[in-house]
This record gives C-alpha cells, structure tokens and sequence, in this order.
C-alpha cells in the first residue's frame, strides 16, 4: 500500500496549517508559502501519529514539499 | 482540609522586548504574537539571587494577607537555578532571609515546569502527614542564569519570576487527586549542557510531547477526580507558548475562552506560570484544572475547587 500525495494533503488539512491544501502543488516548498517551523512539527508529528512511523530530527529539514513527504513515507513503510 | 490560602508574586522589573528582536531572530511579528506569544519576557537584575526572588514573592503574599511567621511550619523552594551551586540549598538561605524559626524545614524540589503541581501534591502531603497548620511553597528558576541570549528557541520563550503560596487549613481552593508523569527517556529535550552550563531546548521535541500527554493526562486526571471536563470553568496549563496552549485548547476539545495565555508582558516563567495566574484569576470561577509540563520529560495535573471563606 503506497502513500499518495492526497493522503498527506489531507493531513494537512487536518492539521490546519494552510487553509486550503488542495492549492498547493506536490513539488511547492511548504516553507516559502509561509509554513513556519512550528506548523511544520505539527504536522511531522501528525504524519507519525497517522502512519505510526518516527522522522528524527535530522530528516525533518530535507522533507519540504509534499513530494519528498510521500517518497520518505513510502520508504518508511 | 490543607490548601491554597494565598499566592504571593515578584515579577522583576527589566523586561526584554522581543519586537526589536524580529530581524535578528529572522522572524515576523505574527510569529511573535501567533506562535511564541511572549512580546516581552521579564528578566532579573545580575545581583538578584534566587532566594531574593523567593523573598520578594514572600513579601507580596504578606500584603495580600496576614500571618504569622513565626508559624510557618515549613518551607519548600522548586528550582533548578538554584543560589550559587544549590549548596546550601535556597531554601535554608531564604530561610535565613525570612528569619523563620528553628522548627520550620526547608528542602528544596529539582522540577521544571512541572514544578508547581508537583510541589503542590509534595507540600500537602508533607503538612498533612507531620500535621503542620502553614506551610509555603516557593517557585523561582531564573533562566535568564542559564539563557544564550542569541538561542531564538529559549530567548524569545522564558522570563525570571517567582511565587509564594501559602499552604494551610483556611484554603481558598482545595486541589483534588494528582495525576503525575515523568519519561525520562526524553531527559534530554530540555538540559543545561555540561561543557558550557548553557540551556538547550528542542523544540520539536517539546511540543509533540506536550500536545499529545498532557490532554491525556488531564483526561485522566478528571476520570480520577469524578469529574466530567464540561464542569471545569477554566484551564490553567503551564505557558509553554501560545501555540501550545493553542494545541491543548483544541486536543482537550475544550472553548478557547476557558484555557487561559497570560504571560504575553512576560514569559515562561516555568514553575512560576501557574501560580501567577491563579493569583489573578476572575473570582467567577470555581473549578480549576492546572496542569504543568516540561524538563524530565515531567508532567502532573490535578482539578482545584474553590472554598466559600467567611
């Protein structure tokens, strides 16, 4: 079962750090659209909770559109 | 019954302002505001002690109501930036400073931001076990010892403080059962480096434990106490940060207008930032959920009911 991109946009609607997550594209830098850090330990930590995985603090940094979320994820699983 | 009479205050003077602080931190004033929320933090001046922060709440709490020194059974200091090196510990030096009689103990408690629920669970017991009538719990942890002043994740964050509440059998809030954590294996989220004695946080770290135990916690807590969460009229959560606090309100489930953010003007003043509230806080409410959280990883809540006084 591999992770699609509209799964991680639904966790960040549901984390609600952008108001509207269908507006972004899979490769739009999630910093540059004005997630700031906290928003983006929330929604790392919703990603764990959802697919019961750990993303240690040195993988966080790299993970920044929702493109490299997905690809992480499916290696993880 | 043992419980809270009164809640002495010593907020210092000096005061940071964080919004001259947004180019250097590389962040906006919507950050500040939305997500640290502490638009100043209050910090000590160099010569001022951790037991003369002590001491300043001790005076606060006798104008607010009268007593005896002299029958002060014991007293209790939670810090973790102790006088000097913590020997002697604070507590036999504001001891000293207060002048309170031979019979009074004093120990001190190593606890962050947990402190104060903690402390409160430690000095009932204490009192009620040896029967002693008054007692007084002391939080002060001057961070600013502690803080690289060029470190965004604690600078923006915490602020010096100190309370002083009186403990004994005329109380104005009664706290139910205690419900207490610690997961050490997150000990080092918070620590002060060996090499250089400086403070680190992770904030990552930080918030995915406390926006995920503590509604647990509290959850808990209540079950444990016959409470239902819809009984409680106010929630005073330790000030981590407005996001924090944000987070909480929302996993608690709970109206944001019942879970308080009160330390804009000055900080996290971490076992401080409960007691500072409950100080204040509008007399329309009479049950009370408090919890802290932070250094350990440590945690406890427990729910206060207000007493009809004469």
């Amino acid at each position: 079962m591999q992770v699609t991109a509209e799964e991680i946009r639904k966790i960040i609607s549901s984390s609600k750090i952008i108001p509207d997550p269908s507006k972004i594209s899979d490769d739009t830098n999630l910093h540059e659209i004005g997630i700031d850090s906290l928003d983006i330990f929330t929604l790392y930590l919703k990603i764990e909770e959802h697919f019961n995985i750990k993303i240690p603090d040195d993988d966080v940094d790299r993970l920044t559109d929702i493109n490299l979320i997905v690809t992480y994820i499916n290696s993880k699983l | 019954m043992i419980g809270i009479e009164a809640i002495g205050t010593y907020l210092p003077m000096g005061r940071v302002d964080n919004t001259t602080r947004l180019d250097f931190f590389g962040i906006d004033k919507k950050f500040l505001e939305e997500k640290t929320g502490m638009l100043k933090v209050a910090i000590k001046s160099p010569n001022e002690e951790t037991s003369d922060l002590c001491v300043q709440a001790y005076s606060n709490l006798r104008e607010l109501i009268e007593f005896n020194s002299s029958h002060i059974d014991c007293i209790i200091v939670c810090t973790q930036n102790p006088d000097s090196y913590g020997l002697p510990h604070t507590s036999a030096v504001v001891h000293g400073k207060l002048k309170l009689n031979d019979h009074c103990s004093a120990f001190d408690i190593s606890l962050g931001c947990s402190g104060f629920v903690y402390g409160l669970s430690i000095i009932q017991s204490f009192m009620q076990f040896n029967d002693f009538r008054k007692g007084i719990l002391f939080t002060a942890d001057p961070y600013s010892k502690v803080i690289d002043p060029n470190d965004k994740n604690v600078s923006l964050l915490f602020g010096d403080g100190a309370t002083a509440t009186l403990l004994g059998d005329d109380a104005e809030w009664t706290a139910g059962k205690f419900l207490l954590g610690t997961r050490g294996t997150g000990n080092d989220a918070i620590r002060i480096r060996d090499e250089d004695r400086i403070l680190e946080m992770n904030g990552r770290s930080v918030l995915s434990f406390s926006v995920t135990t503590v509604p647990d916690n509290i959850n808990e807590m209540l079950i444990k106490n016959d409470t239902d969460i819809n009984e409680v009229d106010c929630f005073v959560l330790h000030q981590g940060s407005r996001y924090i606090i944000k987070l909480l309100t929302e996993n608690l489930g709970v109206s944001s207008d019942k879970v308080l953010f009160c330390a804009e003007d000055y900080g996290n003043t971490v076992s401080s930032s409960i007691p500072m509230i409950l100080k204040r806080l509008d007399q329309k409410y009479k049950k009370v959920v408090i919890a802290g959280f932070g250094v350990g990883l440590s945690w406890g809540s427990t729910i206060l009911t207000k007493n009809i006084r004469d």
